[in-house]
């Protein structure tokens, strides 16, 4: 049976990454990921070729390292129309949700229609035999429509960019990394998901 | 590639953690049923028109 497409896994360390991605790219990253998936592969940037579409001045929070939600759409949304492809603009969901649903039921949906979805949360909730449990705090990662189940539980694709491949991680361990962040910054559930589906292979 | 390991009990309260969700919110809906206006408003690139890629072959 078909599945979704996944492309080569980006990290934020790759070679040639400018230090300011090595620091704090983990938003832009996952875009970057995110773009891949939902083009099929047509379109691969870097995280730093990313990066590029939106001036420091520009950010929500230029004062702060890392991109907002915003920050993610307004770049992607630069680089979907550079493209020629509209779908390549990943819309930040925190508070316009999908499909008239909202929060963790927003993501669901969204993966269920097949979107590509970046979230952010505090990674100290990933497991510590992991790639992503060498980092703890502020973090944001890419998550497919891919699953599968392990161990009676779903699991998604994701990409983190602090790890150098892409991994497996259960739903319920998203959603806490999730919902730590939001309730630590009485915030909804931060996360956005592209406007195209993720194409099948 | 590392599974991630979790004690049973983590992964139980992390599940009891979790909100009920509607199945209409699992469901993929109709194709076309799907599609959004565009909405975002970015201003102007201040990258160069064509997009930097790796391998890609373009849209």
């Amino acid at each position: 049976m078909a599945d979704y497409y996944t492309g080569p896994h980006q990290s934020q360390y790759a070679p040639g990454q400018s230090a300011v991605t090595r620091s704090a790219g983990c938003t832009w990253t996952a875009g970057a990921n995110g773009i891949d998936d939902t083009s099929g592969g047509k379109r691969k940037p870097t995280p730093d070729a990313l990066h590029k579409r939106l001036a420091k001045g520009e950010e929500t929070s230029p004062g702060t390292p890392g991109w907002s939600l915003p920050d993610l759409e307004k770049a992607t949304h630069r680089f979907a129309k550079a493209s020629g492809n509209p779908g390549l603009t990943c819309v930040n969901r925190t508070t316009s949700g999908f499909l008239g649903a909202y929060g963790w039921a927003g993501m669901k949906k969204a993966w269920a229609n097949g979107r590509y979805v970046v979230i952010q949360g505090d990674s100290d909730r990933f497991a510590n035999n992991t790639c992503s449990g060498k980092f703890d705090g502020d973090h944001a990662i890419g998550v497919s429509p891919k699953s599968r189940v392990a161990n009676g539980k779903v699991q998604r694709w994701i990409n983190d960019g602090i790890c150098p491949k892409g991994r497996w991680e259960y739903e319920a361990i998203i959603y806490a990394y999730a919902k730590k962040l939001a309730d630590a910054s009485g915030t909804p559930l931060r996360w956005g998901a592209f406007k195209a589906a993720v194409p099948k292979e | 590639m590392t599974e991630p390991t979790y004690t049973d009990d983590e992964l139980a309260a992390a599940e009891a953690e979790l909100p009920p969700i509607d199945p209409a919110d699992t469901e993929r809906v109709a194709p076309g049923d799907d599609t959004e206006a565009d909405e975002v408003d970015d201003g102007e690139d201040v990258a160069d028109d064509i997009p930097d890629d790796i391998e890609g072959d373009g849209a």
